[in-house]
């Protein structure tokens, strides 16, 4: 497995096409809903992704221009022929690492599926709003300090 | 005169790439609310035209040669985007891509999956009904196939 760290205009095309399959795919057909997943914010993202041979297996992107206090990890996906591997939680240690040691001052933030809470929580994110609907999906907004 | 733009996929810069499917998953993912595979193996392998307003691309669809999505050529995810709807850009865009398929890539015929509203409107450019209306991603559908005059 290989990591990568791509601003939008670092992407290749086959890399960006890649990239929004999988997301559409799993947040669109296997989430089942109907929502603008390809939203106009990735231009100004960094997008992270972990390669075998060819294949993106895991992906995230970070949003790091929308406030000065914190960065976003979101759209954290393990392509749905590579779960049960553990990669769910070396893509969110990646997505930490990368805001820890690119933007030092900023906390990490998640918009949590609520089903993910006890996921999130084993890397040190909280809670900081009640559950939400969005699009039909239960969220909860939840940060992570550096200790 | 518009400037319609034509491109095989790995002529698209990964901007154009992203504005398109912007427009397409806006289109048949939210305003359609159908939760499907937007983004399918045929792109790879299409001819891709687009018209670029004001740096934002407004009209679109995928030219796909044949033996791919049916046996016949076929034109699909023909797109005018909402706020552009009204200024004659589905007529222009059919035209354009019928031009470019039949003279182009030399295609003898084009079938189209056409949303079943639609139908009479492919038919302003020959398009005939070639089956029964049928329900897709619970939209209704019906297919129409376009063949080559040879004059």
């Amino acid at each position: 497995m290989k990591w990568h760290l791509k601003t939008f205009n670092q992407l290749n095309l086959q890399e960006l096409y890649t990239i929004l399959k999988l997301r559409v795919d799993v947040f669109v057909v296997e989430q089942n809903c109907a929502y603008p997943e390809v939203d106009g914010v990735d231009v100004e993202c960094l997008h992270l992704f972990a390669t075998e041979g060819e294949k993106i297996v895991a992906y995230s992107r970070l949003i790091t221009g929308e406030e000065a206090d914190h960065v976003s990890i979101g759209r954290i996906v393990v392509h749905p022929e590579h779960r049960q591997k553990r990669y769910g939680i070396e893509l969110v240690k990646q997505s930490i690492e990368v805001v820890e040691s690119k933007f030092p001052n900023r906390y990490q933030k998640v918009h949590a599926q609520v089903y993910l809470l006890a996921f999130y929580r084993s890397f040190g994110f909280k809670e900081v709003t009640e559950h939400y609907l969005e699009d039909g999906i239960w969220h909860v907004d939840m940060i992570r300090q550096k200790a | 005169m518009e400037n319609w733009i034509i491109k095989s996929f790995d002529q698209l810069l990964p901007i154009e790439w992203y504005k398109i499917a912007t427009l397409r998953s806006d289109t048949f993912i939210v305003e359609q609310d159908s939760a499907y595979h937007e983004f399918d193996s045929c792109d790879q392998v299409s001819d891709h035209i687009f018209l670029m307003k004001n740096d934002d691309v407004v009209a679109y669809a995928r030219l796909i040669p044949n033996s791919y999505f049916y046996d016949e050529a076929s034109i699909g995810r023909v797109i005018v985007k909402s706020s552009e709807r009204g200024n004659g850009y589905a007529k222009a865009l059919m035209e354009q891509s019928i031009l470019h398929m039949f003279k182009k890539m030399n295609e003898p015929s084009i079938k189209i999956q056409a949303e079943a509203y639609l139908e009479k409107f492919y038919g302003t450019f020959g398009f005939e009904s070639v089956s029964e209306k049928y329900f897709d991603c619970d939209i209704e559908h019906v297919d129409m196939l376009l063949k080559r005059r040879e004059d």
